[in-house]
């Protein structure tokens, strides 16, 4: 570790006036991306790639980060405000934002995502500076076998997650699994079920179409209902936001999810293949398991959304390790990071720590100010974004529908993917009538292909010896966790609703 | 709540589900691909004129062509949408905009990037297919459109489209893990040949995903050395190949020197050989396969294309600029950046090799019992 | 009262399916502005000048974001001539 080297360039970074304005207008384009549903950080960054073509590696690298910073922030924005997740790694934020903004405490809400966010980035950045070499290893040692037991110990999280029925938190997993068989099947490329007639179902439900159309448009539709039965009330915009960063006692209470949750974010980022939107709910599940009162988890506690926003941010320092180290991407926004690196003449890799050094560094002192610039923005615009909660509910609930429906075509730009949003939209809304956790589903999505495909390639691999799988250590580790959760959740939300059976007699 | 209003609920709920589903589908690709496409095409920018005139008779793309001499004429007088049936930031992505702007500075106009992707890069090629014939809408075809008819997904073959020209190729290589091969005594390709042969069925190659080219390019080695190797697929993509590889997880892979560059240059990974005709710019010390003694060459190819039936006329504008742009500067450092090279058949040739590489593919498909 | 609120909710799933159904002959803004309207009128908004205006508004800037600024084609039916104009930006 070359101190002086590492100093320099964060001299060099942070003292470019070129590079601080590219990452400011990176942070502000990703926040705004990151908000609408539908536009994810992902896109944002492809998109502008183009723009790069013209400058030098570290404005073009300053920009990028800044978009991917300012993405994972904004998904949570639309997440709390709307119920409508704008990025998948905002999807568990909305657990407990969205009830905090229902209580009335959408500012407070945003500031602690916000504040958690910068942290979970800071220390993503941190670990990729110092540990990198370290968690590159860590990194290379995860074969099929080892992403397997990943994803199982990812599932496992969904009885953390399920609430009050663990029963109906599995079906609601199942359903996800079974949704997943959708499409062409991985390894040979056999069209399964009725993938058959539909070319729109080849790639099976576009993931993103689903999400809106679970979470936004369920909502919108539950929103319509409260409205008519009268049940809603119009929030008037109470909160008064003295400071945009949370207060000493917020931060006091939230410090342990923060930190969980960056560390879980930046750990599971650097695996190739799992991102954010599996460490938000494992960080969730985390802290929910760890807490004192996981009762309240989903009621709308600061703790829930600091647990999530740490996490996806922390993915992004987590996912740039195996791109710098081992120039294999972490997730599909560094994908296109290496890309950009590549026509610059740069190959990210082993290598590059031993040729190009000062880049590395660098890049380092880019994340870091990607992660300030986001805060910066999202200061600015704490208030700004609070107050849409103040339009009045009857026309954003259309509002919400419109622009999720314009989201879910632009994935694809196929109408078809508007079909499967609508329709999970009802599915989404039935869910809810009858008290089915969404998560789950959301979770078996993600989890079930990568589960699915690494099993059949461990087999073909071992040639369907799975006994071989304990001789990793690795994937025994996962599998240990995986039973610990379960057996632990299962034991204490039976705890759990003894307690709330044993408060409901006492009070009659 | 009430049970009958809940039943009431739930069939209506169930009927809407239904609903939704089978209008998107009637709406868009599931009953008439072509139809659908066809209403798609227009509704790209550029091409919206064209939509107008969908009623009118399809032998007059655009109403000056038809009054302008032949060789002057009056295109293009607007903005052309150019498909991508791959996903943005990719290879063929990033290739097929950096050809695009080159491409501009001939024609004087701005050529856009339309990313359609899904089905393995079906649905783009479709739209390619179906679009206007104004010359207004082109697009980029790659490799997998050889696959798509013996799969059975599509009935789509280069027979659909008037090739313009071919613009890159890149060879599948012979690369394993350093350490497996020194275990082995394994220093070229002549050596893991024998290897294979004395281990039948042992050695495990990744490719990347299911029948793209690097895994009919395994196939197509097994075919021509006469060797028995398992080629695991990788949905994910080639770099998690690379990566098992570079593990040991598996002991090698098949994908291109570009994609197992970092691994290659750190001596995690050796390159044995690339099935192509020369030696790549980029890695000058690894022979190709023909010089180790096994005229073996496989690569996957990109090239441009427009729907059938477009004007003559406007058909040779289109080449011109297409020539004129892959000996472009900017577009010659990009690719050689990139790690892509570069290799130009105009659209005589180009047609001459699809067709030649439609028969090969079946082939090495084959042979992989896909 | 509980009937009338899931007929509501029922109401506004159709809408979706008009929507998905109508998309590529009426475009995007058409489309959108129509649901938009139903919807408000639906639950029982009143002021039409605002209901116009937010029907017509917001799927427009939607469309005006991701056509310009992100490059992302979308349908826009009769409205084509718009696309053009502002792709002549």
């Amino acid at each position: 570790m070359d101190f002086g080297l590492l100093l320099e360039s964060y001299g060099a970074v942070w003292g470019s006036l070129q590079v601080i304005l590219m990452t400011l207008l990176g942070a502000c384009g990703g926040v705004l991306l990151g908000a609408i549903p539908g536009m994810t950080a992902t896109m944002g960054v492809a998109l502008l790639i183009p723009f790069s073509f013209g400058m030098d590696l570290i404005p073009s690298i300053g920009l990028l980060l800044g978009i991917y910073c300012g993405g994972m922030y904004g998904g949570s924005i639309s997440a709390i405000l709307i119920h409508a997740p704008g990025t998948p790694a905002a999807a568990a934020t909305l657990l407990d934002g969205y009830p905090m903004c229902q209580k009335g405490q959408a500012g407070k809400a945003l500031s602690v995502a916000m504040f958690s966010s910068f942290c979970g980035g800071v220390i993503g950045a941190l670990v990729m500076t110092f540990l990198s070499p370290f968690i590159a290893n860590m990194a290379m040692s995860f074969g099929p076998g080892e992403m397997f037991m990943l994803a199982i110990f990812g599932l496992s999280v969904i009885i953390a997650i399920s609430g009050k029925s663990i029963t109906k938190g599995l079906i609601s997993a199942f359903l996800g699994m079974a949704l997943c068989t959708v499409g062409l099947d991985p390894t040979n490329g056999i069209p399964r079920f009725i993938t058959y007639k539909q070319t729109g179902l080849l790639d099976g439900f576009q993931f993103i179409p689903t999400l809106i159309g679970l979470f936004a448009v369920a909502e919108v539709i539950a929103g319509v209902e409260r409205i008519i039965s009268g049940e809603e009330k119009q929030e008037k915009s109470n909160e008064k936001i003295k400071n945009v960063l949370p207060d000493l006692a917020t931060i006091k209470k939230i410090w342990p999810n923060i930190l969980s949750g960056g560390l879980i974010g930046t750990f599971i980022g650097a695996i190739p293949g799992a991102g954010g939107d599996i460490a938000v709910f494992v960080s969730y599940g985390a802290s929910k398991s760890a807490s004192k009162h996981p009762e309240l988890y989903g009621t709308g506690i600061p703790n829930g959304v600091a647990a999530t926003e740490s996490a996806n941010n922390g993915c992004s320092g987590g996912a740039m390790i195996p791109l710098l180290s081992l120039g294999v991407p972490g997730d599909s926004v560094t994908a296109i990071l290496l890309g950009a690196f590549i026509m610059k003449g740069i190959t990210p890799g082993p290598m590059m720590y031993i040729a190009e050094l000062p880049t590395v560094y660098r890049v380092f002192a880019a994340l870091m100010l990607a992660n300030l610039a986001m805060l910066v923005v999202g200061c600015c615009g704490v208030r700004f974004f609070a107050k849409i909660v103040s339009v009045e509910k009857k026309m954003l609930y259309p509002i919400i529908l419109v622009i999720s429906l314009l989201g879910a075509f632009s994935i694809n730009k196929n109408v078809f993917d508007v079909g499967v949003c609508v329709a999970f939209g009802v599915v989404g809304w039935l869910m809810n009538k009858y008290e089915f956790p969404l998560s789950p589903i959301l979770l078996a999505l993600i989890l079930g292909p990568m589960c699915e495909k690494n099993f059949v390639r461990f087999m073909n691999i071992q040639k369907g010896n799975f006994a071989a799988i304990f001789q990793s250590p690795i994937a025994d580790v996962f599998m240990a966790v995986a039973l610990a959760v379960i057996i632990f959740s299962v034991y204490n939300q039976r705890k759990i609703n003894k307690r709330e059976a044993e408060a409901a007699k006492s009070q009659e | 709540m009430k049970a009958k209003s809940a039943k009431k609920l739930l069939s209506v709920a169930l009927a809407m589900t239904m609903l939704a589903g089978v209008l998107s589908g009637c709406g868009s690709d599931g009953g008439d691909a072509k139809d659908d496409a066809k209403t798609e095409a227009p509704a790209d920018e550029p091409a919206d004129d064209a939509a107008d005139k969908a009623d009118e008779p399809a032998d007059e793309p655009a109403d000056d062509a038809a009054d302008a001499p032949a060789d002057d004429i009056a295109y293009p007088e607007k903005g052309i949408s150019v498909i991508c049936p791959w996903g943005a930031g990719g290879g063929t992505d990033a290739c097929l905009r950096a050809f695009c702007e080159a491409m501009g500075k001939d024609l004087g106009v701005a050529l856009t990037v339309d990313n359609q992707t899904g089905g393995g890069g079906i649905l783009g090629h479709q739209a390619i297919a179906d679009a206007e014939p104004d010359g207004y809408t082109i697009g980029m075809i790659t490799f997998e459109l050889a696959t798509y008819k013996k799969l059975g997904t599509s009935e789509l073959t280069w027979e659909d489209y008037d090739p313009l020209c071919r613009v890159n190729t890149d060879a599948a290589t012979v690369t394993v893990n350093k350490e497996w091969a020194d275990a082995n005594s394994i220093t070229d390709l002549a050596s893991y040949i024998e290897y294979c042969k004395a281990h039948p069925g042992e050695v495990q190659m990744g490719g990347s995903s299911n029948a793209s080219v690097w895994h009919i390019a395994g196939g197509y080695l097994m075919q021509e050395t006469g060797i028995d190797i398992q080629m695991i697929t990788y949905e994910e993509g080639a770099a998690t190949a690379v990566q098992n590889a570079a593990s040991g997880f598996i002991q090698g892979v098949t994908v291109s020197l570009a994609e197992a560059r970092s691994f290659i240059e750190s001596g995690h990974l050796v390159c044995l050989g690339v099935m192509d005709e020369e030696r790549n710019e980029s890695f000058p010390d690894v022979p190709t396969c023909k010089e180790e003694g096994y005229d073996i060459t496989y690569f996957t190819q990109r090239g441009m294309a427009i729907p059938k039936d477009v004007d003559p006329a406007i058909k040779a504008k289109l080449e011109a600029a297409c020539a004129k742009a892959i000996e472009d500067p900017d577009f010659v450092e990009f690719m050689k950046n990139n790690g892509q090279a570069i290799s130009y058949l105009d659209a005589a040739g180009y047609t001459e090799f699809l067709q030649q590489s439609a028969e090969d593919v079946a082939n090495a498909m084959d042979a992989l019992g896909l | 009262m509980k009937d009338k609120s899931v007929l509501a909710g029922v109401v506004v799933i159709l809408l979706g399916v008009a929507f998905v159904a109508l998309f590529k002959t009426l475009g995007y803004v058409i489309c959108a502005a129509l649901i938009s309207m139903v919807i408000m009128f639906l639950i029982g908004k009143r002021n039409w000048l605002q209901m116009i205006l937010v029907s017509i508004l917001v799927p427009l800037g939607m469309w005006f974001i991701f056509f310009k600024v992100l490059t992302v084609n979308i349908p826009m039916g009769p409205l084509s001539f718009l696309s053009d104009l502002v792709g002549k930006l």
